[in-house]
């Protein structure tokens, strides 16, 4: 079983796809839960993936204080109230128990991941620094804000792990220590570099890579009108969104430019020959390499992607978790930060200083080096080896017995 | 013992889990298997209570609204996932990999069309409890909205589009097409579970009405404040104009207590006044409902009928369209004062003041009370749950309707 219950877009679903495929095709039957029903039925349904709806928090009203640590975000996703936590763990338990699986794999799941707790399913956990936070006692802040401290995250800590110890009591299941116990399982791997590591280098062993596919997307030429070349991914809730649009077609560069969310009319007034918009994902395979910037809200997935072709980026962050990303960048002299922009025009000159900004492209590049042999085929292998192993481990019919049978009670 | 499963997949709030429960309690109390499928998780927990063990998310999209300009029955599909046959698919592929692992012998619908779309893949016999909103008439062309602003030709424009998704996803799960959109919604199997009159096609002839299901436990009792007029409100922070209406229950002088639930403290303590009591938690409707003289509502179901059999005249102010459905209903009931467009406090003031004094708003409701005097909830969700095993048994439903006299007859 592959689950992806927290967290937007499309980089869970393409992860879980490249696992899918790969699973199926060694004659797995796999189950996929995921949290957006629009994408999974883009992307995995030319794959040939089964999938359902995984539990969300609906209609919970959302936490409006600072996020400082792995705590809040579960405290943001229904974990703040005790009901909704044991309605949401209790509707993963009935997926678990139809399905049986031998083992699952959890990208940003941490219901599920309680879940596969009780009902002792050997788990895989796969996501990025900031969905995967170091395994300690308490978790610790995230790094950069000046109000996620230690202590505030630690208050968040005991907060969620009171919730989620009161539930669990009330399924008669072992309390947590710590939330720790959530971050870890039988396998563990971080789909990012350490230099982009929302919490700073682990152990180089933890690290896989993206599992993100190259020939995901729309095929789409350079205009070929000038010889530097911009790729951009903007989204309508980026600040001061038009103004990014005008100051990128202005750029004296070709732009290739990813914007969903916005109708091709308002897209149409900043078009020109220079600068072409896609409301689809663009295919990064023989397209990325040509590049000479990435303007992004510096989402995970794109900005590994384009560093892995040594593109330096110019990056305006929308929330927290890119935010993270972008400090990461940034301190790796890999690329700069645009905030807030006021103008076009300070969108323009961003775009041309780093372009002609010798000193973070020679950085992108060597980050592009270090990871030349690193392929989203060979994160894939090592994943699936683990995955083959917690099966073979697992004796099927002594640990259903042991484990489902007086929660099969529920559905009787 | 059959395997049932509950599936509710479309609406809002409280209304369809309060419908589930007395049914799944029933169906599990008899020895049958019950998974229910939830919209809303959180709220299926706080409801359910125990009955929410065996309980799954439903598929859905996220983020689209009932806009107000809907014409039909189609229109409402249309913005859940049925304008696009990608999603579409994906959706009802979803209910049926759920049907594939549960197995159900039969499935309890509430307001679920897409699920509709996998039983008929699955092949497994559905029926459908809702409100006549849900359960649009069984014709050819599923009718208009019953209401000023439908447009009979953009409904059945918009029921081409749901008509022609709904036969690519059934083609391509290689399940037999439909003609038209209400060989999905067939009378026959289908139950209305609200008071007949409050159908908003009219009382039909070839429909069941089982009555309302207002038996689910309300775990809080609140008492009337002191006041010289009680008025029960119910306002959600998506209500048009809550802030007028809020202001005119204050400035009103009445007993009032009103359920708002998901609004912040600060936004509530400008109408604070000792006999104005908010509660966020669910409140015992039918303790406060026999001395109430005025509901106020977005439109809810479950609220309206509690008090409208209790006798008690409503003002609403519609929030979407199917409260708008149901207002328009009343309406001409003559039970109900209806507040639409542009409100202000005085407006509202002047709309509470009439639908209290007014004397022929409070006798036309009492008609309707009287008409259901002896109403008995859990009466009629032993009476529901008998018919709901007598069509998984292969009997039919035709001319079984709910009246005073069975449901007596049952107490």
């Amino acid at each position: 079983m592959l689950t992806w219950e927290c967290g937007r877009n499309l980089g869970h679903l393409s992860r879980l796809r490249l696992l899918a495929r790969r699973l199926i095709a060694q004659g797995y039957c796999v189950l996929a839960v995921v949290r957006d029903m629009p994408s999974a039925s883009a992307l995995l349904n030319s794959a040939g993936i089964a999938f359902m709806q995984s539990p969300r928090a609906i209609g919970v009203p959302p936490v409006s204080a600072r996020i400082t640590g792995y705590a809040d975000l579960l405290l943001s996703q229904g974990w703040r109230d005790r009901s909704a936590l044991w309605g949401m763990l209790r509707a993963w338990i009935s997926v678990y128990e139809m399905f049986e699986p031998d083992a699952v794999v959890l990208d940003y799941a941490p219901t599920a991941r309680l879940a596969a707790r009780i009902l002792n399913v050997p788990s895989i956990l796969v996501g990025t620094g900031f969905e995967l936070p170091p395994a300690r006692n308490p978790l610790p802040a995230f790094p950069g804000f000046p109000w996620a401290t230690s202590e505030a995250a630690a208050a968040s800590e005991r907060c969620a792990l009171e919730n989620v110890n009161a539930v669990l009591s009330a399924h008669r299941a072992r309390p947590l220590a710590s939330l720790c116990s959530l971050v870890e399982a039988e396998s563990r791997y971080l789909t990012t570099f350490a230099e982009l590591d929302h919490y700073g280098a682990r152990e180089a062993s933890e690290y896989v890579g993206p599992l993100a596919d190259p020939l995901d997307g729309r095929r789409i030429e350079w205009p070929g009108h000038s010889a530097k070349r911009v790729f951009a991914y903007l989204r309508p809730e980026m600040t001061e969104f038009a103004a990014m649009l005008k100051g990128l077609a202005a750029t004296d560069a070709d732009v290739v430019a990813y914007v969903p969310g916005v109708s091709s009319e308002s897209l149409a007034r900043f078009e020109t020959p220079r600068c072409v918009f896609s409301r689809e994902p663009v295919r990064h395979a023989g397209f990325l390499e040509e590049a000479d910037a990435c303007l992004s809200y510096a989402p995970a997935g794109t900005v590994t992607a384009a560093l892995l072709k040594g593109v330096p980026q110019l990056m305006a962050p929308v929330h927290l978790e890119s935010q993270l990303t972008a400090q990461r960048v940034a301190s790796e002299g890999m690329g700069r930060m645009l905030l807030s922009p006021r103008s076009p025009e300070q969108v323009t000159h961003a775009l041309e200083a780093l372009l002609s900004d010798r000193d973070t492209r020679l950085r992108a590049r060597g980050f592009a080096e270090r990871h030349r042999g690193s392929t989203p085929e060979a994160a894939v292998a090592r994943i699936i080896v683990s995955i083959e192993t917690l099966c073979r481990e697992r004796v099927p019919s002594q640990t259903r017995a042991r484990n489902t049978q007086p929660l099969m009670a529920a559905l009787s | 013992m059959s395997r049932f499963l509950l599936a509710w997949e479309l609406g809002m709030n409280l209304g369809h889990l309060a419908r589930m429960k007395p049914i799944a309690s029933r169906l599990r109390s008899r020895g049958h298997r019950v998974l229910i499928a939830v919209r809303e998780v959180p709220a299926a927990a706080a409801v359910l209570g125990a009955d929410a063990a065996a309980l799954v998310q439903a598929p859905h999209v996220q983020g689209q609204d009932l806009a107000a300009s809907m014409n039909g029955y189609a229109d409402v599909l249309l913005t859940q996932g049925w304008q696009d046959v990608q999603i579409l698919w994906g959706l009802t592929q979803a209910w049926l990999q759920l049907i594939r692992l549960y197995r159900p012998d039969v499935a309890l619908l509430n307001h679920a069309p897409t699920a509709r779309l996998a039983t008929r893949v699955a092949g497994i016999p559905a029926i459908m409890i809702g409100n006549g909103f849900e359960i649009p008439p069984t014709l050819d062309l599923l009718p208009p909205f019953p209401i000023a602003s439908a447009s009979a030709s953009e409904a059945a424009a918009s029921e081409r589009i749901a008509l022609n998704r709904a036969n690519a996803v059934l083609e391509r799960l290689r399940g037999p097409a439909v003609a038209s959109l209400s060989e999905l919604f067939n009378e026959a199997s289908a139950l209305c579970v609200t008071l007949p009159e409050l159908d908003p096609y009219g009382v039909r002839p070839t429909l069941s009405y089982g009555g309302p299901l207002l038996g689910a436990a309300a775990p809080q009792r609140l008492d009337w404040p002191a006041g010289p007029n009680r008025v029960f409100a119910c306002l959600r922070p998506d209500t048009p104009h809550w802030e007028p209406a809020l202001g005119a229950l204050r400035a009103s002088g009445a007993s009032v207590i009103c359920f708002a639930p998901g609004f912040t403290a600060k936004q509530l303590e400008p109408y604070a006044r000792p006999c104005l009591t908010f509660s966020s938690r669910l409140v015992d409707l039918k303790h406060l409902a026999p001395d109430a003289d005025l509901c106020l509502s977005y439109g809810g179901e479950g609220t309206i009928e509690t008090f409208l059999v209790a006798g008690v005249p409503q003002v609403i102010i519609p929030s979407h369209i199917e409260a708008e459905v149901l207002a328009t209903r009343l309406e001409d009931l003559g039970v109900a004062v209806v507040l639409r467009g542009l409100q202000s406090r005085d407006t509202i003031a002047e709309a509470l003041e009439r639908a209290g004094k007014d004397s022929k708003y409070r006798q036309k409701a009492r008609e309707l009370a009287n008409r259901h005097r002896g109403y008995d909830p859990d009466a009629v969700a032993d009476d529901i749950t008998d018919r709901i095993e007598a069509i998984v048994a292969g009997q039919s439903l035709a001319h079984a309707h709910y009246s005073l006299v069975s449901a007596k007859k049952r107490a």
